[in-house]
């Protein structure tokens, strides 16, 4: 049995040099230089998904380059007979996992050369922290907006830790808006009419790509429109609604608040109301935590309530849900909510200043300038991060953001 | 007669047309409803028109008037005053200032201390001004009157839980809203159950028992499906536990337009107001009983003793 075994090693032997020499491999034809292939995109090391550019360099040997061919993930993709760029675009998907890449480059002549790569997992500790801290800020001197000022000139400090800002644009970022409108008694007599054209307008004037929501409220809410950047949709059926009921404020701007949430980039509600809550279930103390945590921007127009008097116009007020003392709090509690968000609260002397207060707003958010950053403690949900901001270079410039945010 | 060089004043012309009124009803008191029925009339009309001092004056008359009814012997005389006063509040419940239908309520319990309907105004009256203890006491006195009447004063009870929890009696209030929301729920009003459910669920959340909040507002929910007060408070459960996620899973249910309370209005709003159906009905009674009681008016003109200088003058 094993003298056979012997014979048989040494006949295959023979066979197979006998092949080789056959395919010239042992012959002096193998001296020929074979074309040069490498990968140059992606760059080694780095993780694909999604649609991948694949690109190639290949340089001729003794013979011309007849064909280069990808495999991606050792599938045929597509070859070239002749191209001085090999480019390919392929989809790797979004799973993360390795995937092979291989460009083969062959003359037809000296043979054929690959080049091959590997590219990795995204590894968790290669993960990167994106969740990205936006900061609407406007700078203003003498009443106008200061325009001008570089990414340098602004030094971020949350909670007292400088940050680096790697994200900077001034103008037209687009926004969200909540359009909160107050429908209540108070504004009867066509008031609610006059606002609602100002709503119009202000949709009317939005840019493309904002969207905004509009909730109309008396002690509940009575529309709520999707969020949209169609005029028409944002004022479908309002011709319909009359003022009347009481208000339910705190609710309806909870509310609001919560319809942002999921909302990305700039956040902003706008209440137009005298602002005094009767018939609520949330306290504002509430509804502040919330505003910090969803870091939406309050602006507040406020109309004067019914005989609103110069100097403590909250001394008599008694509603069956809350005494004096109660709506003074909850009052000032809105204020302090609004300055707190970065937003402002304008008071109007009339309804008939509804449509110009808007437009100062949009013309307002259309100036900030838009700065992010990557917080760089984290102290886990719920912690208040308190925020400063340095402007160099902009002496008596006064500066308008939010004084800080509840970490999510 | 009250304006102009020559006018006389309030007072003047109220005794004059007070003492007419005394010899009139000495004649006939049938006479008294459709004259009292008048100056409440002129009342609402005056106010509608913002002429003040002429609607005081129709309505002190109305007053006194009633006072006069509430004066005859007999049995009749102390209800038609209530009637009366009920009728006259009837307008005064909806008009400005909201404390002018105080007066007329008071009056209406020196009559018949035991009007539910007057004592639940004055008692809204009191909480609207911020005078809880004062809205307690009424509340406390109409339900020691009308014990037996537990489905009917259930809005009662609940503005005395109310009132109660602001004066810091918070084991009261909590057995009060208890019992209006373990009830029988075909004899609470939907408006009264979902305040209930409402004001448990904002002590449970003030107090940061969220659990238990948690599991009044689900039973609510089950029981008001959809009501918006009841969404956010369970919202705002989620909000202090910092679960964002769940909170717009919540408010995700959200439909405007379920106001629950009766008419359309809101649960909340109800509550603030009232209702004023008992003085409609009254005062509408009132009115429809004018005709029947005018011959009684006319025979007695002719048979008062200043018969002669109002035929002359």
């Amino acid at each position: 049995m094993k003298r056979s075994f012997l014979s048989g090693l040494r006949l295959s032997a023979f066979v197979a040099l006998g092949v080789l020499s056959a395919l010239g491999v042992l012959s002096g034809r193998s001296a020929a230089a074979a074309p040069q292939v490498s990968i140059v995109q992606p760059p080694a090391g780095q993780p694909v998904f999604g649609l991948v550019e694949i690109r190639a360099e290949v340089r001729a040997g003794d013979a011309p380059v007849r064909r280069v061919e990808l495999y991606f993930d050792h599938v045929r993709v597509g070859g070239f007979r002749e191209a001085p760029l090999y480019r390919w675009v392929v989809d790797a998907g979004q799973e993360n996992t390795e995937h092979q890449i291989e460009v083969v480059a062959s003359d037809g002549a000296a043979g054929a050369s690959t080049a091959s790569l590997t590219t990795p997992v995204l590894r968790t500790d290669m993960e990167i922290d994106v969740r990205l801290q936006q900061l609407f800020v406007k700078v203003e001197r003498e009443g106008r907006p200061l325009t001008g000022l570089s990414r340098g000139d602004f030094t971020i400090l949350d909670n007292g830790a400088p940050q680096e800002i790697v994200t900077f644009e001034q103008g037209d970022v687009p926004f969200t808006a909540v359009l909160l409108l107050d429908a209540s008694t108070s504004m009867r007599k066509g008031r609610l009419d006059t606002a609602v054209n100002g709503v119009r307008s202000f949709v009317r004037a939005m840019n493309r790509l904002d969207e905004a929501k509009l909730l109309l409220f008396d002690d509940s809410i009575l529309v709520e429109t999707p969020f949209t950047g169609v005029p028409s949709i944002l004022t479908l059926g309002l011709s319909d609604v009359e003022a009347h009921g009481g208000t339910a404020l705190n609710d309806a701007l909870y509310l609001a608040l919560q319809r942002l949430d999921d909302r990305l980039g700039r956040k902003v509600v706008v209440l137009l109301s005298d602002g005094i809550d009767v018939e609520s279930v949330l306290p504002m103390a509430l509804v502040r935590g919330a505003v910090r945590r969803s870091q939406a921007s309050l602006y507040w127009l406020r109309l004067r309530f019914d005989g609103e008097r110069e100097g403590g116009p909250l001394q008599s007020l008694y509603t069956t849900w809350r005494d004096a003392e109660g709506h003074r709090r909850e009052m000032d509690e809105l204020n302090a909510t609004v300055l707190e968000s970065g937003g402002r609260v304008e008071v109007l002397q009339g309804i008939e200043d509804v449509p110009a207060a808007l437009k100062r707003l949009l013309d307002e958010l259309r100036g900030q300038y838009v700065l992010g950053y990557s917080p760089s403690v984290h102290r886990g949900a719920g912690a208040w991060h308190k925020l400063k901001l340095k402007v160099r270079g902009a002496p008596g410039a006064r500066i308008r953001l939010q004084e800080g945010y509840l970490e999510k | 007669m009250l304006s102009g060089p020559q006018a006389a004043s309030s007072e003047e012309l109220a005794g004059i047309e007070t003492g007419l009124a005394e010899e009139l009803a000495a004649a006939d008191p049938r006479s008294l409803l459709p004259v009292a029925v008048l100056h409440e009339a002129l009342d609402r009309d005056a106010l509608e028109r913002r002429e003040i001092a002429l609607a005081a004056h129709a309505r002190e008359v109305a007053a006194a008037l009633a006072g006069l009814a509430a004066r005859r012997k007999g049995d009749a005389g102390r209800p038609l005053a209530t009637r009366l006063l009920l009728g006259l509040a009837a307008h005064l419940v909806h008009s400005l200032p909201t404390s002018l239908d105080e007066r007329t309520f008071l009056q209406v319990l020196a009559y018949d201390e035991n009007d539910e309907t007057a004592r639940l105004f004055l008692a809204a009256g009191a909480e609207r001004a911020g005078r809880y203890p004062e809205a307690a006491v009424q509340l406390e006195r109409l339900l020691k009157a009308h014990p037996e009447n537990d489905s009917e004063n259930a809005e009662a009870r609940l503005h005395l839980a109310v009132n109660l929890r602001r004066l810091g009696k918070t084991h009261d209030a909590d057995r009060l809203l208890a019992s209006l929301i373990q009830g029988p729920s075909k004899a609470t009003e939907s408006w009264v159950l979902a305040v209930a459910y409402h004001e448990t669920g904002r002590a449970l959340l003030a107090a940061g028992r969220l659990d238990e909040a948690e599991r009044s507002l689900r039973e609510g929910l089950a029981r008001l499906p959809g009501d918006e007060k009841l969404l956010l408070e369970l919202a705002a459960v989620r909000e202090l536990r910092h679960e964002p996620a769940q909170v717009r899973q919540v408010l995700a249910g959200f439909r405007p337009g379920h106001a629950e309370g009766a008419g359309g209005e809101s649960a909340r709003h109800r509550y603030t107001h009232p209702s004023a159906a008992v003085l409609e009905q009254t005062w509408k009674d009132l009115v429809g009983a004018v005709p029947e009681n005018l011959p009684a008016l006319a025979a007695a003109l002719q048979r008062t003793p200043g018969r002669k200088e109002r035929n002359r003058s």
